[in-house]
């Protein structure tokens, strides 16, 4: 084969563009710290990263609502909490009157009893993020009140929505405690009528005192069940923590790069570079001229 | 047989030596000349007289081309061309796409729905709705961006395509009239390889822009046909404008524009398949998304009521708006998504209930989140970014088969290069080495006179 002047430069040049592309793409990788800049660079793991990207932030929106369904069931379980504490002081208050010898000592309890009532009602109109935690959906009416007389009033005709909240691609759940679960529970109509009792000096009956206890265990039960809920929400965290613990392992595989290898891999392109430099610099100017 | 004879045969040495250091010095200063094809001397022996040699005679000054060559570096050179202009424009496309990113389309549609699925956590959020709205936002810009990116190109194309033909043109014209000089010359019997380099030159930038065969005559003169249209000889050439036939690009001879050029190759090539086949297609793709979705979330929003704060109404769109007869309308124009004015202005008009007067329920908030793994018959049986990702694929793999186009194309034409400059191009080791030949060879016969002038002083001598 005839070898001229043109091929060497030739070849010469288009080698020299090659480790230059070469040392391009490397530079860029090791710059964006991904293997993938753009769609181009390698068509499957491009759209395996995309739909990788798109689990990984849906998850993590999950986690979001289950961060904010945790604060909700949280206020709704401290309110009941507080609901509990003031019933069992009813109850206790109740259980005195067995003692009471005068219509001063009604007075007094029930003047207490109407105070706990005004706390059980504050805290059963407690808000979260401007939701009534135990209004259902309807956010705008408060739930109860008290009236003139000291006793519950129920405000809200609807208080039975469930706020249900997306906690993870198969997993809807109601997050809160609807008003009229607290209405079942027959404490506010209860503690009404001991009150009724207690302002005519009578001390209330066994029956009274049954469906107060009642309403109490009831109470205690929502507070149970909402405790378990919070359970439940932190073991689907934990599934989701674990599952985009995968999907980004998964991601960094697709996309990752290791820079000691770019780097090594850039030094040697480097390093082809500069040889062929100095050989083209010993190869490129030679001719027979020399030599005449 | 008279010693005059001696002289003759020197002179003819001379001569033709003196030719043969002309060639080389022509193939010398002419290395550095990519299209420039050598030419080699042919030295023969000049016919005897009675038996008795006179000398040597240049037969020849043979142009050394591989026409076999020139047409198989065509070929590729065409489908190079073809495939770097496709991975140009497609990489302009590419990067207003830019996935895999933050900023890609696919993000803007997860955010999207991720902002429906965190309002179901607190219906009644100004600031929940905010984002939804400002989300629905980001993904509107995006896609108008991109829509007006895939326009922006498709307009530069057919600017392109009409100075790409001007260009092409321009060189059928060159080629004519090269075609017709060389022609005359060697009917006359004069050498014409030097217009026959600039001439083949042209051929070859004629298939950077697209497919094209030749046919060399007896004279010399080449017929170059285009896409199966007589283009240049040395009679004529063909005048080409770029057409829009049924919205597609068609490259047409002016004066018969029935005469169309099937093209498969070259930058012309890549140009008209992107405008009237790739491009289209493409937009059609994400347009079918786009009305899908907008569609699908107006579906849900207009079953659902807004927050009491603003009456708790039903039947509002998301995107676009009613018509006198209740229809949505303008969903999606354009390239854009448009929010519906109503909800821009006033957050609480984002319908996420359904029921009236209940601004804990987010069911419907619920059911649009839900959208983002929902399959629909209007696009094949997938979801939205799966069919997202189909039409990224579709068009990555036309990206990518460019690219590895231009790879293979590249190598194989770098190689046929090689070849031909092996062939075809000067070796100044083998011109300088040859120049010496002819050079010793010149003194030889110079000598060669003194030696018979000698002989005839001899002879003058005696006398």
């Amino acid at each position: 084969m005839r070898i001229t002047d043109n091929m060497l430069t030739d070849k010469y040049l288009y080698n020299q563009s090659r480790i230059n592309e070469r040392k391009i793409k490397i530079q860029t990788q090791i710059t964006n710290n991904s293997k993938l800049d753009k769609l181009s660079d390698n068509l499957s793991d491009s759209l395996q990263a995309i739909k990788l990207n798109s689990q990984i932030v849906k998850k993590e929106n999950y986690q979001k609502n289950i961060g904010n369904a945790k604060s909700f069931v949280n206020t709704t379980n401290y309110a009941l909490e507080n609901v509990a504490a003031q019933t069992q002081k009813i109850i206790s208050q109740v259980t005195s009157l067995d003692n009471a010898l005068s219509a001063d000592n009604f007075a007094s309890i029930n003047e207490s009893v109407k105070n706990y009532l005004q706390e059980i009602v504050q805290n059963l109109n407690e808000k979260q993020n401007d939701m009534y935690v135990f209004g259902g959906t309807n956010f705008t009416t408060k739930p109860w009140d008290i009236d003139a007389s000291g006793k519950a009033v129920t405000n809200s005709a609807d208080m039975g929505g469930e706020i249900k909240v997306q906690l993870s691609a198969n997993i809807k759940d109601t997050i809160n405690v609807t008003g009229t679960k607290i209405e079942n529970t027959d404490l506010l109509d209860t503690v009404n009528d001991i009150i009724d009792a207690l302002s005519t000096n009578t001390v209330p009956d066994q029956t009274l005192k049954d469906r107060l206890t009642s309403a109490f265990n009831e109470i205690i039960a929502l507070q149970s069940s909402n405790g378990e809920k919070l359970n439940k929400l932190e073991d689907i965290n934990s599934l989701l923590e674990n599952q985009l613990v995968d999907a980004k392992e998964s991601l960094s595989k697709v996309e990752g790069v290791d820079q000691a290898e770019l780097v090594v891999d850039l030094e040697y392109q480097d390093y082809l570079l500069q040889l062929s430099y100095k050989l083209a610099s010993s190869i490129l100017p030679k001719s027979i001229l020399d030599y005449l | 047989m008279g010693i005059g004879r001696l002289f003759d045969i020197s002179v003819r040495a001379m001569s033709t030596y003196q030719r043969a250091i002309d060639v080389a010095s022509q193939n010398i200063s002419n290395a550095g000349n990519a299209d420039y094809t050598r030419q080699k001397v042919v030295i023969a022996t000049e016919r005897t007289q009675a038996g008795i040699g006179t000398g040597v005679k240049v037969q020849d000054v043979l142009r050394i081309r591989n026409d076999l060559l020139d047409s198989q570096i065509r070929k590729y050179q065409s489908s190079y061309s073809d495939a770097n202009k496709r991975s140009e424009l497609l990489s302009q496309i590419e990067s207003v796409i830019a996935e895999p990113s933050d900023s890609g389309l696919a993000t803007y549609f997860d955010e999207f729905f991720n902002s429906w699925d965190q309002l179901t956590t607190n219906p009644n959020s100004t600031q929940l709705r905010t984002q939804i709205i400002e989300k629905a936002s980001r993904l509107s810009e995006r896609m108008d961006e991109i829509f007006d990116g895939i326009d922006s190109t498709q307009s530069l194309l057919m600017q392109e395509a009409a100075s790409k033909t001007n260009e092409l043109n321009s060189y059928l014209k060159e080629i004519y009239e090269l075609n017709k000089k060389i022609y005359e010359s060697e009917a006359a019997g004069i050498k014409a390889s030097e217009l026959k380099d600039d001439r083949d030159a042209l051929i070859d930038k004629v298939s950077e822009l697209a497919n094209v065969t030749v046919q060399i005559n007896e004279k010399g003169a080449a017929t170059v046909n285009i896409g199966g249209i007589l283009s240049a000889d040395q009679n004529v050439y063909a005048e080409f404008e770029m057409k829009l036939v049924d919205g597609k690009m068609q490259l047409v001879a002016k004066d018969n524009p029935d005469a169309r050029a099937v093209l498969n190759g070259g930058e012309i090539f890549a140009i008209t398949d992107l405008y009237s086949n790739k491009i289209p297609q493409y937009k059609s793709d994400l347009e079918k998304i786009a009305n899908t979705f907008a569609g699908k979330v107006n579906d849900l929003h207009v079953t659902g009521y807004t927050l009491s704060s603003s009456g708790s109404t039903t039947g509002i769109p998301f995107f676009g708006e009613l018509d006198g007869s209740g229809n949505v309308i303008n969903a999606f124009t354009n390239g854009k998504l448009n929010i519906n004015s109503a909800i821009l202005g006033d957050p609480s008009k984002i319908a996420a209930s359904d029921a009236v007067n209940n601004d804990g329920n987010g069911n419907i908030a619920n059911k649009i989140a839900l959208l983002q793994d929902t399959k629909f018959s209007e696009l094949s049986g997938q979801t939205i970014l799966e069919s997202y990702t189909s039409f990224l694929n579709n068009f990555g793999m036309e990206k990518t088969i460019s690219d590895n186009k231009i790879e293979s194309s590249g190598l194989v034409l770098q190689q046929l290069d090689t070849q031909k400059s092996s062939y075809s191009g000067v070796s100044i080791d083998e011109e300088m080495t040859n120049i010496i030949k002819y050079q010793k060879a010149y003194e030889a016969a110079a000598k060669l006179i003194q030696v018979v002038d000698e002989m005839l002083q001899t002879l003058m001598e005696v006398i």
